[in-house]
């Protein structure tokens, strides 16, 4: 122990190995970002119910095997804990998860959207404003909640995802001039970016965590 | 300018639980107080002890009652929980509290 820590500093370190340490969380939302991009292409093939419905489905089968894969090899390696149950705690799972939702309706929304939801800007108003509005909230909203999720757990890296998510949304906005129809580039880098992060994180943790064979 | 802390405080010093005053051991409590519960295995990777020094230190806090250890299995490995006993919460509210008492609002050294 060279720097001393301080309770929040300790906290914050604890929450970020359970949750953070081994790549798997980011894998996950570059997975979730990346069908994200690839929903366009799909949706011409399957038509809109069926590529929802696929979509959905294709999220649970990457939330289990992201389950399933953090117990096989993470666990071993770092240990297990258990998160506590406190009301405080319970209150911020449940606005994360809230806001995370509220996160993907937002992109799902400007995927789905066909020129609808500009109708909602006051036509006095510039028409950029008005054709992108959906498009240019959803930058602080991304920027907020993946802000408020990187303080809260001390993990830099959301900042860097939240600003990321947002931007390459307003991009794919203004470069397909509304929904785009074919893969949608500037998400899709953006979901790489995150999965090739996610890839070093759990490459550097499969190096720095052996698996513990030890007990006491 | 900082703040003096006042030799009230100061006093209380004398009284700290030496128990948790250790700061492997303090360490080891504030993970705990994060946690319901966890695994001899995440201990030792987020407070970066070793094996000797963390079982050393974590029976010092079962002797002391602060902590609880259950030894089981997960299928044939063993596993060895720890988690926090009230009387743990409280002592490592007490030390703060007592430490807050004897060093005040000040961070730093007066030069």
């Amino acid at each position: 122990m060279s720097d001393t820590p301080t309770i929040q500093d300790i906290q914050r370190r604890t929450n970020r190995l359970m949750n953070y340490e081994d790549g798997f969380w980011d894998l996950l939302l570059g997975t979730v970002f990346m069908l994200l991009a690839v929903y366009p292409i799909t949706r011409a093939w399957l038509g809109p119910i069926w590529n929802l419905g696929l979509f959905i489905g294709l999220m649970v089968v990457a939330l289990a095997a992201q389950t399933l894969l953090r117990r096989a090899f993470a666990l071993p390696r770092l240990g297990y804990a258990k998160g506590q149950r406190s009301p405080k705690l319970k209150v911020l799972l449940v606005v994360t998860v809230g806001l995370v939702i509220l996160t993907f309706g937002f992109v799902l929304l400007t995927l789905l959207d066909n020129g609808r939801l500009s109708t909602l800007a006051n036509s006095t108003e510039p028409f950029w404003l008005r054709k992108f509005l959906v498009d240019i909230l959803v930058v602080p909203v991304m920027v907020g909640i993946f802000s408020a999720m990187g303080y809260l757990f001390g993990v830099a890296r959301l900042y860097l995802y939240g600003w990321l998510l947002g931007l390459s949304n307003l991009a794919a906005a203004i470069i397909y001039d509304g929904a785009p129809e074919g893969f949608n580039v500037p998400l899709g880098t953006a979901a790489g970016i995150i999965l090739a992060i996610g890839a070093t994180l759990l490459v550097r943790f499969l190096r720095k965590y052996p698996v513990q064979m030890m007990d006491i | 300018m900082s703040s003096q802390p006042s030799p009230e405080g100061l006093n209380q010093l004398s009284d700290v639980d030496r128990i948790v005053h250790e700061p492997a051991r303090l360490m080891i409590l504030l993970i705990l107080s994060t946690v319901e519960e966890a695994d001899f295995v995440f201990l030792l990777n987020t407070s970066e002890l070793t094996w000797g020094n963390l079982s050393s230190h974590v029976g010092k806090l079962e002797e002391a009652g602060y902590v609880e250890v259950e030894k089981g299995f997960v299928g044939k490995k063993p596993r060895t929980l720890a988690r926090l006993t009230p009387e743990g919460r409280q002592a490592v509210e007490d030390y703060r509290r007592t430490m807050q008492a004897a060093l005040g609002p000040a961070s730093e050294v007066s030069k």
